[in-house]
């Protein structure tokens, strides 16, 4: 059974004004345990607009958000139960902490939740433990920490709850290379370790194909390309026209095939590539 | 060249509890330059753009701009005629309801007299590209284009250098782009000397000269191709390369001799035909 199942989601902002804008136009789409998913798409696209409802954030004008098989807008008790298992992590998070040390922030999702103090305990120094800060930071101000390190806490903070799928939205934005890194691989152990589904938005496409399994292309509040990396990645001239770049080494790979150069299926990691052309040297492949 | 903004053994921290972040730097700009300063998060970079116009004040040692000693306060207005500012989020920095208004701005606090500032918003619009939008409202539009209000605010000022502190970090592709191409504009058809702060490793690419920072210093300063080269450097100090010289660097360990520093994938394609051929 899918995790979350997106039908035919229909939502409009500032209805019954001039600027009256259709988000998502029919949207249907199935997120699957255990899976990490890129939702990728121009300024504009819809793909926030879609991501707050999966926790109920949003409340769609046609259509149902469904969480492991039943309706979150069925109940207040349904809504609630889909919020803690669903953790949204907005962009640029780290304008949301509050609280007067990192302890109480991480520990405010899991104390909401009505948990024992000594689970809170446990599950805020686990959740450190996934973003890769040490104990250190927990009676520091989360104020006096770095860009990079106040949005990992704010992450922490909804690892905490432990939810079943996290969304984050735009996490790399703004940091610098080895932020980003650093951020890719919390998504990927995250994952590995609990089991638990993420899905991500970026407009980094090689931060996409470094962690996705699975990448949705939205474009003008619908669905427009999903597929493996590889499927949607092989598309170069379809991602264009939809207003994404294309990874510097697929762009990379069309000029070499431009060049005459058989090099077989177009690679977009550094890693692919190198193997692509040694294979194709060693074939004494020459123009 | 001419010289236009010299930094002589600066240091500034932001209080006394805290450590230097800047340490004895000294660093020049020059007339007509597009140069872009790298660097990781807490390199110093965002606080050194911010020393050039006198928004901070060095704790030692001098920074001139255009000749102008940044800590005399008299000189503050001299200094911001000379040098505007561009921030990372777009959304903290348009100030009037109607986009040409917005651009406006800058023009009428310099008492310029009216007819004067109408031309100068038209051809800084122009120039950005965003002349059709001159009676939008800014809020409606997207990221890359209030990048680019900005830009054509401090453009209508005719400031003779325009300093950007992560311009580009809040945008998409398309937006990064837009912003890219309007300051390569300024540049080429303006002669503006442009200082970009970024971490985008492909920004750097086609400028004329790059400075990386690190705690505080100059680690690096050079053309693209003299700064790209040191891959490992650039590596041990949180940076990457772009992604075409990684490739070429790969597969010279492998045992294939690419030659040159190709910083694009057409750069790479070139290369890749050279050795080619010389097996052929």
């Amino acid at each position: 059974m899918s995790v979350i199942s997106v039908k035919n989601l229909i939502y409009g902002y500032s209805k019954g004004t001039p600027f009256e804008k259709g988000a998502l136009k029919g949207v249907s789409v199935d997120i699957e345990q255990g899976e990490i998913v890129a939702v990728i798409g121009h300024t504009g696209s819809g793909k926030s607009t879609l991501l707050q409802h999966l926790n109920g954030l949003l409340k769609p004008d046609s259509g149902d958000v469904l969480f492991e098989g039943k309706s979150i807008y069925e109940s207040k008790k349904t809504l609630r139960e889909c919020r803690f298992n669903v953790g949204l992590c907005f962009q640029y998070p780290e304008q949301q902490l509050f609280e007067s040390t990192v302890y109480k922030d991480i520990a405010f999702g899991p104390h909401n939740m009505k948990l024992s103090e000594e689970e809170i305990k446990k599950r805020v120094y686990e959740s450190l433990n996934y973003v890769g800060l040490s104990e250190d930071y927990l009676e520091k101000s989360p104020f006096d920490l770095s860009g990079g390190e106040k949005r990992r806490v704010a992450i922490a903070g909804v690892i905490s709850m432990e939810p079943k799928v996290l969304i984050l939205d735009e996490p790399t934005a703004g940091l610098d290379p080895m932020g980003k890194n650093n951020l890719l691989n919390l998504i990927k152990n995250y994952n590995e370790k609990t089991g638990n589904t993420v899905i991500f938005v970026s407009h980094n496409m090689d931060d996409v194909a470094s962690v996705a399994q699975r990448v949705i292309v939205m474009n003008d509040g619908e669905i427009a390309l999903q597929g493996t990396v590889d499927e949607v990645y092989s598309q170069g001239e379809r991602l264009s026209e939809l207003g994404l770049d294309v990874p510097e080494i697929t762009s990379l790979f069309i000029e070499l095939k431009k060049s005459g150069f058989d090099l077989g299926d177009t690679e977009y990691t550094v890693e692919g590539a190198k193997n692509a052309i040694l294979s194709y040297l060693r074939k004494g492949g020459t123009l | 060249m001419n010289k236009i903004i010299e930094f002589k053994d600066v240091s500034f921290r932001y209080s006394e509890e805290e450590d230097y972040v800047l340490k004895n730097l000294s660093l020049d700009f020059y007339e007509g330059q597009f140069t872009c300063v790298l660097g990781h998060n807490g390199s110093g970079k965002s606080t050194m753009a911010k020393l050039i116009n006198a928004l901070l004040i060095p704790n030692d040692g001098k920074v001139y701009t255009f000749g102008y000693d940044t800590a005399d306060e008299n000189l503050e207005i001299d200094i911001r005629r000379k040098v505007g500012m561009v921030f990372q989020n777009p959304d903290n920095q348009i100030v009037a309801t109607i986009v040409e208004d917005d651009v406006a701005f800058g023009p009428e606090n310099l008492g310029i007299p009216r007819e004067e500032i109408r031309k100068r918003v038209d051809e800084a619009l122009k120039i950005v590209n965003m002349y059709e939008y001159r009676r939008h409202e800014p809020h409606r539009l997207s990221g890359g284009q209030k990048q680019r209000i900005a830009i054509a605010g401090i453009i209508a000022m005719q400031t003779n250098c325009i300093v950007l502190d992560e311009p580009t970090a809040m945008l998409d592709p398309v937006g990064r782009r837009e912003v890219m191409e309007a300051l390569h504009r300024l540049k080429n058809e303006l002669g503006i000397s442009v200082i970009l702060v970024t971490h985008f490793m492909d920004e750097a690419v086609n400028a004329d000269r790059v400075v990386v920072m690190n705690e505080g210093k100059v680690c690096m300063d050079g053309t693209p191709r003299e700064v790209f080269v040191k891959a490992e450097l650039l590596k041990s100090i949180g940076l990457t390369v772009p992604k075409p010289l990684e490739l070429a660097e790969k597969l010279k360990k492998a045992g294939v001799e690419i030659g040159g520093t190709p910083l694009t994938p057409t750069e790479f394609a070139e290369e890749f035909k050279k050795i080619t051929e010389n097996r052929g």
